[in-house]
């Protein structure tokens, strides 16, 4: 058999499979997309260096076109991915064979595999959360304590105490309390965070609709394309909501009405703030200057992994929605909204578990 | 030459005997078995008979694979109990086991990148001094013999590791930590204290010197 | 014709890049032109405009110099346009200063330095002569090459600007003797590197060429090189895997002959402390991560689908992903490597010495190539998982799979639940280092000790991850070669997941000294003692698999019974580690090196040989010439002992690793002593004999695995006479790798007695049935 042959029985490997038999499938996807990932984190390296001191950032602008050209080979790299993809109709869906998954698609096992490692992942971070926040002493206790450690050495200005995010975000720093209903408050800069949690509940909610909506057979093929399109359509806007929330309760701040917010960046709550005076409640002028550069990075990196996950979700819903509205989806591989669904509600569940421990406690 | 505190060498004998008996047993069974069962020249049989796609009769013998899991076990439990003692020796406070009549000193260490600073707190300089060496210039550490010292170990950049090589002795002197070592002199004469754990370029030229009088 | 233009074209490419390779470090760089005077001035050198180069005192440069003193010279030029300008002071010239040996530096805010090499600043165009101060070296004849330009004060770069250039040497007063060249470390292994990929790229040229001799054409070379790089075979990306490890086993072996050379006397400065530093830190890198690693995963690629009766992996395309983000990785990895500024902090990458300001820049790199590993080992757990769990042919429950197939799934298990920890322990390394968080910096208020505990939960499982599968390989390699089914086949599952578990809880042992707390450490010794018993049970089992058998010899049989030796050795001398009392001397010692070279060389590298001895006929459909196989065997297993028994004693007289030299008690070498005795110099240098004739030992398996690859002996299906799936298929297997799903049969079908609970949970209720 000549190459050519054997080429061309292998199909193309930049565009759309030919599902009907079960050999392996060529694709230029894996290497573009590893080496994307490559350049991009080159490029992140190039740009960004920790200072002689180490706390605070040298920029360099020259590394950024790098780091995006690797972000843009990235995404061509999944570009290919996913045209290979769009014709798949549920033709080959292999089954598993062995015990205890009899019968179950491969595809199903696969993912939740990778839940396990999800799970890992952020146990891994809240092992981090849990370290430093049981072991680094609180500035209110400090404070309270006549600015002295709990073992009676002074605190002296730049110590590193720790002050929750959730005093900048539902604590007593935010003074305005002006989403009230009758004895039940909520301060300002919770409301984004109150907010992305329905977001992301509705979401899992609409999700779960594409999926049973996919596989109705009682509809019409295009009018049953056109409501998944528009549930997942729902689902893409509101885990985009979730971020753009995020970045105004991060960086952009919000006053608008009645409702006054300022970002974390604002309040100085930021990764390299060394000398933030804190005040603390039930201590008047009384202050300390306390070094918050731990307590954010736990913050910003445990929650950014999760809007990370959030951005994948998104990347993968826009996928979906084109391939819903070009008629992709039928009763036959509705399941695979079903393996978005699995990660999806996974993100959901981490959310429920960052909200209280980084927003609220 | 005399490497490694009283506990260490007494373990080590221990050890190493234990080792021995287990290396002839595994080594000779293993030498005996590959030279009897070993197939004539030419033949190639199939006693299992072994075929492909067939998954073969257990040979297995419940009796023998339990006594390979016990006889071990009871080994490591008898090791196990043998090392438990002399930890104590390694971190545990006098005070705090009630140990009566054993008087230590408390003197510090921190590490630098690339030296060490000795704090002899308020020992007098019998018991504690800090010196430069004559004849390689480097910085000493003098003390006194048949003494139980505690040595408080911080760092004040990255991670050092003091290792008193006579006496078996190291522990991570961590920044922002407080670690300690227990170091009972009972030689003379001049040591060298060696940085054992990485860091940085200098890491090897991180020397000290330990020098016991009586 | 066209074909051979191409061809002398590629050649010469590879030759001219070659030939530049070992020249680059040496090449001045900074100042451009220097042969034809500053760059911002042209025109040609003129004899009008005279060089001078003086003692600061105006007096004529010594022929000789003394070692190691600072010198004050007076360099400038006179005539040219730069006499005319001198009316108005105003930019009268400038010059470059170049210094073979030694240092030169600058005296005031009219020079500067600039990549070594001293230059005048903006404020010092104003001058026709420069102060300037040199500092000797210890030895040598140094030559100055001073570069002058005359300048007409114009301030534009034109041809009435003149140049000149001249040679000034001194000597030391040792006498002119100039001494032999330092080999310099980085250059060597540069010139390596390009060497070995030239030889790769040759040799996939070649390879491709003995496919199809007669109907090689160029033409035909590019659909089949994107075939490669494409694949979704499993057996494809299976032998790339192989490859990449091969390659990088010789790039870890070529690092780690540097070192040896380093440590053959003690005080050597064959390499810089810094070269030495980055050296040992990709070894340990480069070995575990990207040689052994991706070994393993090419095995596992190749034979678990094979073994368990599967046509592919279960996600083909992921798998390609989980390939490819390996080479990607390696490169971020190795980067800094040619500039001396790759990562100096050790494989364990402890905190906060990596998070620290004054490690090299590449160390933000190796974090970052990790990161892809990390993402890589990831993407091959959730493969290998499902595949096994989901794809094993009928009949073939859990309790009938080949032990190569389980030790792959209980090590990638140990893995994909360690791996996301040390994921996130570099996620966070990562962002120290590029945009300031603080996880791991002290002032902060960050904590080291935390690293080291994301590390080594991942770390430990790790060292398992790369020994189970050698233990999979020798309980097939015995099995087979003694003719005998495995003894207690279902125990050594057991000892097996055992290991797997055991893992989890040990790992506190690589931190006996780090100021973890006191009760976990006496956890930790304890649990610790425990991994012996699964250990020994395997080995036990492997010894009984030989009794009444009737072993035959072949090269993979010797690697197996040489794996029992040298794994068994170093598992003793493991058993010296949990003790605290001991740990606190043997830690961070020679005697560790010792322990874990035994164990990942004498297990890892020697089951990965008896793999490669004994799978080579299934992957190509060749045999391995059994002669040359002996030979490699017995040179690598007595100058492998040679070379990693004697560290043991070194380790117990107080040899420190990591150390880039040592010093002996007595003071002949230096004004610097040590701690070691003086018979410790020998060993060293005996160490480093060995170590070289083990490096080139492994020569004898590539020779022969080129030369059989072309003229070995056909390979029949099943050359050795096992039992699973592999052999049934031919040698090389088709795509996909079965025509037809086998069944299996087992033959203890009809005594099964009646299963306990474990065994209802784990084997299939159609145990045997042939439908599906």
């Amino acid at each position: 058999m000549s190459y050519d042959e054997e080429h061309e029985h292998h199909g193309s490997a930049w565009g759309p499979h030919d599902w009907s038999h079960g050999a392996p499938h060529n694709s230029w996807s894996p290497i573009i997309v590893s080496l994307g990932v490559g350049v991009f984190l080159f490029g992140f390296a190039g740009t960004f260096a920790m200072n002689e001191t180490m706390d605070g950032t040298i920029y360099n602008p020259g590394g950024l076109p790098i780091t995006l050209v690797g972000f843009a080979i990235i995404i061509s790299g999944f570009l290919i991915w996913w045209r290979q993809d769009l014709s798949f109709e549920g033709h080959y869906e292999p089954k598993s064979a062995g015990v205890p998954f009899k019968n179950i698609d491969i595809r199903k096992v696969g993912i939740w595999v990778f839940l396990m490692s999800e799970m890992m992942v952020f146990s891994s971070l809240f092992s981090t959360y849990i370290r430093y926040r049981l072991n680094t002493e609180s500035c209110q206790t400090i404070l309270d304590n006549h600015s002295t450690y709990s073992n009676g050495v002074p605190f002296s200005p730049g110590d590193a105490c720790w002050i929750p995010a959730s005093y900048f975000i539902a604590g007593s720093h935010s003074e305005s309390w002006t989403l009230s209903f009758g004895g039940f408050g909520l301060p300002d800069t919770l409301v984004p965070g109150a907010i992305n949690t329905f977001a992301l509940i509705i979401s899992s909610f609409t999700v779960v609709m594409a999926l049973q909506t996919a596989k109705r057979t009682d509809l019409d093929a295009d009018v049953r394309s056109k409501k998944v399109r528009n549930y997942l359509g729902a689902t893409l806007a509101l885990a985009t909501l979730f971020l753009i929330l995020k970045m105004v309760e991060w960086f952009i701040g919000f006053n608008i009405g009645p409702f006054h917010a300022p970002s974390l960046l604002e309040d100085g709550y930021t990764i390299h703030n060394t000398a933030y005076p804190f005040a603390g409640s039930g201590h008047g002028e009384e202050h300390l200057t306390a070094n918050l550069r731990l307590s954010a990075s736990t913050f910003y990196v445990a929650t950014g992994t999760h809007g990370a996950h959030v951005f994948g979700g998104i990347v993968g819903l826009s996928y979906m929605t084109f391939k819903a509205h070009k008629g992709g989806y039928s009763p036959s591989n509705a399941v695979s909204i079903e393996y978005f669904g699995l990660y999806w509600h996974f993100v959901d569940l981490v959310w429920v578990l960052v909200f209280p421990a980084f927003y609220l406690y | 030459m005399a490497v490694g505190g009283a506990s260490y060498n007494e373990l080590f004998e221990i050890f190493w005997n234990w080792s021995i008996f287990v290396g002839v047993i595994v080594f000779g069974w293993q030498l005996h078995h590959s030279f009897f069962y070993r197939a004539k020249d030419g033949e190639v049989p199939n006693i299992d008979n072994l075929k492909v796609g067939e998954f073969p009769l257990h040979y297995h013998n419940g009796k023998l694979e339990a006594a390979w899991i016990i006889a071990p076990s009871i080994l490591i439990i008898y090791l196990c109990i043998l090392i438990i003692g002399p930890t104590s020796d390694v971190w545990e406070d006098p005070d705090a086991v009630g140990v009566e009549g054993v008087d230590y000193f408390e003197i510090g260490i921190t590490g630098y990148q690339w030296y060490w600073e000795f704090d002899c707190r308020e020992l007098s300089t019998d018991l504690c001094d800090v010196g430069v060496d004559s004849d390689t210039g480097l910085t000493t550490l003098i003390l006194k013999n048949n003494t139980l010292y505690r040595i408080d170990l911080t760092s004040g950049d990255v991670t050092h590791s003091p290792y008193f090589v006579q006496w078996g002795a190291k522990e991570d002197a961590v920044p922002g930590l407080q670690t300690s070592i227990w170091l009972s002199i009972d030689l003379t004469g001049k040591f060298f204290i060696d940085c054992a754990e990485f860091c940085g370029d200098d890491h090897a030229y991180m020397t000290a010197i330990l020098e016991v009088h009586e | 014709m066209q074909v051979n233009k191409k061809f002398i074209a590629i050649f010469s490419i590879v030759l001219v890049a070659m030939l530049l390779a070992p020249s680059m470090q040496a090449r001045p760089t900074g100042i451009s032109n220097v042969e034809t005077g500053c760059s911002c001035h042209t025109g040609s050198p003129s004899s009008d405009v005279s060089v001078f180069m003086t003692l600061a005192n105006g007096s004529a440069l010594p022929e000789t110099y003394n070692a190691a003193e600072t010198y004050s010279f007076l360099v400038g030029f006179t005539g040219g346009p730069g006499d005319v300008a001198a009316e108005t002071q105003d930019n009268m010239g400038g010059f470059n200063l170049v210094a073979s040996k030694g240092t030169l530096a600058s005296t005031d805010d009219s020079t500067h330095l600039m990549a070594g090499q001293l230059t005048h600043t903006d404020s010092g165009n104003d001058q026709t002569s420069w102060a300037i101060e040199w500092t000797s070296p210890a030895s040598g004849t140094s030559s100055f090459t001073l570069t002058v330009n005359s300048v007409n004060g114009d301030g534009s770069a034109t041809a009435d600007d003149h140049w000149a250039q001249s040679t000034f040497t001194m000597s030391s007063m040792g006498g002119g003797v100039e001494p032999m060249e330092d080999a310099d470390g980085l250059v060597v292994l540069f010139s390596a590197i390009i060497l070995v990929v030239m030889l790769l790229f040759v040799a996939i040229v070649y390879v491709f060429y003995r496919m199809n001799p007669e109907g090689f054409s160029w033409a035909a070379f590019a659909p089949w090189i994107a075939e490669w790089l494409t694949s979704t075979d499993h057996k494809k990306i299976g032998t790339l895997y192989f490859v990449a490890g091969l390659f990088y086993f010789v790039v870890g072996g070529v690092l780690a002959l540097l070192m040896r050379t380093q440590l053959a006397v003690p005080g050597n400065d064959f390499l810089t402390k810094d070269e030495y530093n980055q050296f040992f830190t990709l070894h340990g890198t480069i070995m575990i991560f990207l040689a052994a690693m991706p070994m393993i995963n090419g095995f596992a690629n190749w034979i678990v689908p094979l073994q368990i009766g599967a046509k592919d992996l279960a996600f083909p395309r992921i798998n390609a992903m989980a390939f490819w983000l390996n080479p990607v990785a390696s490169v971020l990895i190795m980067s800094g490597i040619f500039s001396s500024n790759a990562a100096d902090v050790g494989w364990t990458g402890y905190q906060p010495i990596t998070g620290w300001v004054g490690t090299h820049t590449g160390a933000t790199f190796w974090v970052a190539g990790q990161i892809m590993l990390v993402a890589s080992s990831t993407l091959a757990g959730i493969n290998f998982i499902t595949t096994i769990a989901c794809m094993r042919a009928p009949g073939m429950g859990w309790m009938q799979m080949p032990l190569f197939t389980w030790s792959i799934l209980v090590s990638i298990m140990c893995l994909f639940i360690s791996i996301p920890a040390f994921g996130i322990g570099l996620i966070e390394a990562f962002l120290d280092r590029t945009v300031a968080t603080s996880f791991f910096n002290v002032s902060a208020g960050g904590d080291p000790v935390l690293w080291s505990h994301l590390f080594w939960y991942f770390g430990h499982p790790e060292v398992y991850v790369v020994i189970l599968p050698a233990f999979g390989i020798v309980s097939e390699v015995l099995a087979t070669s003694a003719r005998r089914a495995i003894f207690g086949y279902r125990s050594m599952v057991y000892a097996l997941a055992g290991i797997g578990f055991v893992s989890f809880i040990v790992y506190g042992h690589h931190m006996l000294t780090s100021g973890m707390s006191p009760a976990l450490r006496f956890i930790m010794m304890l649990t610790t003692m425990a991994v012996a018993v699964p250990t020994g049970i395997k080995i036990f089992n492997w010894l009984k698999t030989m009794h009444g058998g009737s072993l035959v010899y072949r090269t993979h049989t010797l690697w197996a019974l040489g794996f029992l030796i040298t794994f068994t050795l170093g598992g003793i001398s493991g058993m010296f580690f949990p003790a605290i009392s001991m740990n606190t001397h043997l830690h961070e010692t020679y005697f560790v090196v010792a322990h874990f070279h035994y164990v990942l060389v004498g297990g890892v590298v020697f089951g990965l040989f008896a793999a490669i001895y004994y799978w080579y006929p299934k992957m190509t459909g060749r045999m391995l010439d059994e002669r040359l196989g002996v030979i490699h065997f017995l040179i690598a297993f007595i100058s492998y002992n040679g070379l990693f028994w004697p560290m043991h004693k070194l380790g117990l007289w107080g040899m420190t690793r990591r150390h880039h030299t040592y010093f002996l008690q007595a003071n002949e070498y230096s004004d610097v002593i040590g701690t070691l005795p003086p018979e410790a110099a020998g060993w060293n240098m005996f160490i480093t004999i060995n170590a070289f004739i083990f490096g080139m030992s492994t020569l004898f398996m590539v020779l022969n695995m080129v030369v059989s690859l072309i003229k070995g002996q056909k390979a029949p299906a099943d050359p050795w006479g096992g039992w699973s799936f592999e052999w049934l298929t031919t040698s090389p297997p088709p795509t996909p790798s079965f025509d037809e799903i086998p069944t299996l049969i087992d033959v203890n079908v009809n005594e099964e007695k009646e299963p306990n609970w474990l065994m209802r949970m784990m084997v299939p209720d159609d145990h045997g049935e042939v439908s599906e």
